[in-house]
């Protein structure tokens, strides 16, 4: 086991190795799987797979749903469409990780870059769990240290504002 | 979408029950964080990418990071419960219940009102009060896996 440091200075400790392993990612055969039974029962190491490509926090930048080749418009309506799915199937889940599990959640990773000011648009608006998503495309953690929702939001915010990914 | 049809579509059993909601819908904390009278932060040790605590998310300090029932059954321990054995309301005790899936995984928290029946925050939903704690056990909760009691 290893330790750290996190949120009002809690000592983390997690299995040696785990960074190694990387973060999984939807495997998108596994991704219809899920959906066709229950993604809940889905195991990180099971039917998300690690993508040897990736190198940047397990999202995948490219392949034949590469982001980069839509529009905006086109980015915007896939992300609502997936915002939609998440919302719905998760309302009751108890654990923000079983969220973030989600096959819909996963896609919405997988837009990349393009969805940063669409996730801090929905932050604005309504503060939703977009933390694990932006700090999975961006590669930090703008909030690191925050412990509520609000605060979390406001964090986000500013910092996409200070970089340029919104107004 | 929101409201008692969709609460009754997840949770079925509350069909049976005397139910009602005492909130509006709210993200901001879940509910582990309600049975602990918290209703500001979203309790859950969730580990950023990096492997720190991701901000936004509360996890009391001393608690271990994995989603365990030992850890949330600690977690109480550390505020002063104690495991119990009965549901029943018990004058000069507050209770709360853990629930959990079919593999011993914690699912869902419900804090006993002074009344005797419970309060919950239902994932991102409602918070709701309820007769029994039958009412949340099924697919999306599990069942009751363990009570705990502190004087009140």
């Amino acid at each position: 086991m290893t330790s750290s440091v996190g949120a009002r200075g809690n000592p983390i400790r997690r299995p040696v190795g785990a960074l190694m392993l990387g973060w999984p990612v939807v495997n998108p055969s596994a991704t219809a799987h899920l959906v066709a039974t229950s993604w809940r029962q889905a195991s990180w190491s099971g039917a998300l797979r690690q993508d040897s490509k990736c190198r940047h926090w397990g999202v995948p930048r490219s392949g034949p749903a590469d982001p980069t080749q839509r529009t905006d418009a086109q980015v915007r309506a896939r992300f609502d469409e997936l915002r939609e799915q998440w919302i719905v199937a998760t309302a009751g889940a108890a654990s923000a990780m079983e969220r973030f599990r989600h096959p819909a959640y996963q896609q919405i990773i997988g837009l990349g870059q393009p969805a940063v000011p669409l996730l801090v648009d929905e932050l604005r608006s309504r503060p939703d769990h977009w933390f694990w998503a932006l700090s999975c495309i961006t590669g930090l953690d703008a909030a690191e240290g925050s412990t509520t929702i609000g605060d979390a939001a406001q964090r986000w915010i500013a910092w996409a504002t200070e970089v340029g990914y919104v107004r | 979408m929101s409201g008692s049809s969709q609460i009754e579509r997840l949770f079925p059993n509350l069909t049976a029950i005397a139910w009602h909601a005492t909130s509006p819908a709210d993200r901001r904390y879940n509910c582990v964080a309600w049975a602990a009278e918290d209703n500001e932060a979203w309790w859950e040790p969730v580990i950023s990418p990096a492997g720190r605590f991701l901000g936004g998310y509360f996890w009391p300090h001393g608690v271990g990071v994995q989603t365990t029932l030992a850890n949330y059954i600690n977690l109480f321990r550390m505020r002063g419960f104690e495991i119990c054995e009965t549901a029943e309301f018990e004058a000069g005790w507050s209770k709360v219940a853990l629930f959990s899936d079919d593999r011993g995984k914690p699912t869902h928290a419900s804090r006993q009102l002074r009344s005797g029946a419970w309060t919950s925050k239902l994932g991102a939903l409602e918070d709701i009060e309820h007769a029994t704690l039958d009412g949340l056990v099924g697919a999306e909760y599990g069942k009751v896996a363990v009570i705990l009691r502190r004087p009140a």
